[in-house]
């Protein structure tokens, strides 16, 4: 099989789920966010530590500019690490314990699971335009209800060429009758009758899938964390263009220095390669622990925590407004372009008095990777009144956000509303 | 007059500083009971899971020291605590009570039993002579439940020494519910519980960390289903049995049983 773009990965690396491991810090990390969620809970206060600059003088940046320093993450880079990761299965070099003979590897699909707003689907996609496999699409909603197996039936028999499901979690409903069709496409699949192939799927819909359709022996692979090292490379590296004079510099707004050292940004600048010295960057770390390796969730608090001074703002305005989008630090050459970075990003609180409606509508919008009203009311055993009047409030407290009809929970709310769902002994993913 | 002195001569002579010390110690104890009976149902209210149960059934147990450590601390202040004078003592407090507060003693005694057996815990779901609901008080003397009817029902710990008490989670957050569903014998068995498994699944109120089993029995009128799973909190048990039941109850026709009674709903929960 083409291995497509052979240039390395970067930091992306896909691993069996089994060797996913959390950045160093997210025991500590874990147990000082469930003291703050304690805290929270009983004082409804949240202690503020001292910081270098007062964050309320900071000001958000402009989408622009944000757009500018923090673009959407490019997944072809995960994309080329799945490649290599699925040539090697395939060729039968890293088979685990418990996964089956190479032989099977070559004719049954394995699994690529991500954590939410990790894109396994445009990883998938990206994959498959590489590799010239075949994209199937999911059921449509009256299909998976009625297990309408014409759906099946027009899935191309195997012919040696790859296939790729992107999105197994759009393939079924948590209802009595949204299940015969996944039940029907993973007997299928798992029999070899398509051939090899990579199944995509959230890691909610997957601890999900694994209960209606055990999966013993069946290959599952991930993205690896990312811990903090790892993140100051993306967003800081990223955005350091070698050679060039103007860099960007990531000021802490607890300490007033710089997140990575000057020394270390200028070698990014020089050489474009990251830096082999094992570094302290707290604040990288406890981002990393903070969302617990996931890099889109990351990329998301990244972007929270950005901030500029007002002065810098009005100018940032004035400089996009000139150069059509662009922005260009005009204190002459060498010169650096400061960012403060915010200490802590607020994140919307859950209610005090969050009932079992609230969780039924979190952990089902987290289970299908988002939902319509119409399809919340028909998967819970509450009326559409109160399931429409429930989102519309976890809306306005910043839990849930809207894409198009979609129901989606809000990245910043996603640690909040999954630890929520875990002390309540919900199902919750395996990350 | 001679037995009333030697009667008299058992208690020491209460002056002011015993008698402040006496009340502080009352006065100590009961304001460390009521917050104990407070703070702790707040808090455990406030949690979930295990950490829940763990607090609500450590309140009786807190307060059955707290009474302990006060005695202790008052006795010696009030009679002389010789084995002579003990014996003089509890003898007498026990010819009364065997006369006149049987029952009462009984279930104080009960009490303590139950304060160590734990056969019931605040936040358990129970059945106490013939009455179902979750335990919301461990007293003294009783213990109070909560019906599902919302009737306020307050049993004596008398009741241990001769009836059974049926515990549906002692002291953890698992509790099974059953939902029986009567079909017609003629269907097709495998179906019919595949879509009742499917049905527990797809549940919202389902903990996934149990299992869920279908039992099928066939009995001369036809075929019982029971479906047996657990709920993610004992609280859900009555919504979760009707959400299995009437979602059930919709699979089974699909999947070619017909119910043998009209409406036939059988909601029971152990």
């Amino acid at each position: 099989m083409d291995e497509g773009n052979s240039s390395a990965p970067g930091p992306w690396h896909t691993v069996p789920i089994e060797e996913y491991t959390l950045p160093p810090d997210g025991r500590t990390n874990l147990v000082k966010k469930r003291w703050k969620a304690l805290r929270q809970r009983f004082s409804g206060e949240d202690g503020e530590a001292e910081v270098f600059r007062a964050e309320a003088d900071l000001r958000e940046l402009p989408n622009v500019r944000l757009a500018h320093i923090v673009p959407p993450i490019d997944w072809s880079s995960a994309a080329r690490s799945l490649a290599q990761a699925f040539s090697e299965v395939t060729l039968g070099g890293v088979l685990k314990p418990g996964a089956r003979s190479s032989k099977s590897e070559d004719t049954t699909p394995w699994f690529f699971v991500s954590q939410p707003y990790c894109d396994h689907g445009s990883i998938l996609e990206n994959w498959a335009a590489e590799h010239h496999a075949r994209v199937w699409q999911p059921p449509g909603t009256e299909q998976i209800l009625n297990g309408d197996s014409a759906w099946l039936e027009a899935l191309p028999k195997g012919n040696g060429q790859p296939w790729v499901l992107p999105a197994l979690e759009l393939c079924f409903f948590r209802h009595a009758n949204g299940l015969d069709l996944l039940r029907g496409f993973m007997e299928r699949a798992l029999s070899g009758e398509w051939g090899p192939g990579i199944i995509g799927c959230d890691s909610w819909a997957f601890a999900f899938v694994q209960r209606i359709f055990p999966l013993t022996g069946v290959p599952a692979m991930t993205l690896q964390a990312f811990d903090g090292p790892m993140l100051a490379d993306y967003f800081v590296r990223g955005r350091t263009t070698p050679g060039s004079r103007n860099q960007i510099r990531f000021l802490s707004a607890r300490s007033g220095e710089p997140l990575v050292p000057d020394e270390t940004q200028d070698a990014y600048a020089s050489t474009g390669a990251p830096s082999d010295d094992e570094q302290d960057l707290p604040e990288f770390r406890q981002l990393a622990a903070h969302c617990q390796g996931n890099p889109g969730l990351a990329w998301h608090y990244w972007r929270k925590q950005l901030r500029s001074e007002p002065e810098t703002e009005q100018q940032d305005r004035a400089e996009v407004r000139g150069t059509g989008g662009t922005t260009q630090n005009t204190d002459g050459p060498g010169s650096s372009d400061n960012v403060w970075v915010a200490q802590d990003v607020e994140t919307p609180p859950m209610l005090a008095e969050a009932d079992e409606d609230v969780a039924f509508v979190l952990h089902a919008i987290l289970l299908h990777r988002g939902l319509t009203t119409n399809l919340l009311t028909l998967l819970l055993p509450s009326p559409r009144a109160r399931i429409a009047s429930q989102l519309l409030r976890l809306q306005a407290l910043g839990l849930l956000t809207r894409d198009g009809e979609r129901w989606q929970v809000a990245p910043l709310a996603y640690s909040t509303v999954r630890e929520f769902l875990r002390v309540r002994r919900y199902l919750t993913d395996a990350f | 007059m001679n037995s009333s002195t030697e009667l008299t001569d058992l208690f020491n002579s209460l002056d002011q500083a015993a008698m402040l010390k006496l009340a502080m110690i009352v006065f100590g104890a009961l304001v460390l009971i009521i917050i104990s009976q407070r703070a702790l149902p707040w808090l455990a209210n406030r949690l979930h899971g295990s950490l829940r149960h763990f607090l609500l059934a450590s309140v009786p147990l807190i307060r059955l020291l707290l009474v302990l450590a006060a005695l202790i601390l008052t006795v010696p202040i009030v009679i002389e605590p010789s084995l002579r004078n003990m014996v003089t003592i509890l003898g007498a407090v026990g010819l009364a009570i065997g006369f006149a507060l049987k029952d009462y003693a009984s279930s104080l005694i009960a009490g303590v039993v139950s304060a160590f057996e734990q056969p019931y815990r605040p936040g358990d779901w129970v059945e106490i002579d013939g009455h179902y609901g979750e335990v919301m008080n461990v007293g003294m003397r009783t213990v109070a439940l909560v019906t599902v009817d919302d009737d306020y029902i307050t049993v004596p710990h008398l009741k241990l020494w001769s009836s059974a008490v049926r515990n549906a989670n002692n002291g953890t957050p698992t509790l099974q519910c059953n939902a029986s569903f009567y079909v017609h014998p003629e269907h097709d068995m495998s179906r019919a519980r595949e879509a009742l498994e499917s049905v527990a699944m797809t549940s919202p109120y389902l903990c996934f960390d149990e299992p869920v089993v279908v039992v099928i029995r066939e009995e001369i009128w036809g075929t019982k289903y029971t479906l047996r799973a657990y709920p993610v909190d004992p609280r859900q048990q009555f919504r979760f049995v009707t959400d299995l039941t009437a979602r059930g109850r919709e699979a089974l026709t699909r999947a070619g049983a017909r119910p043998l009674l009209p409406g036939s709903l059988a909601l029971e929960s152990i």
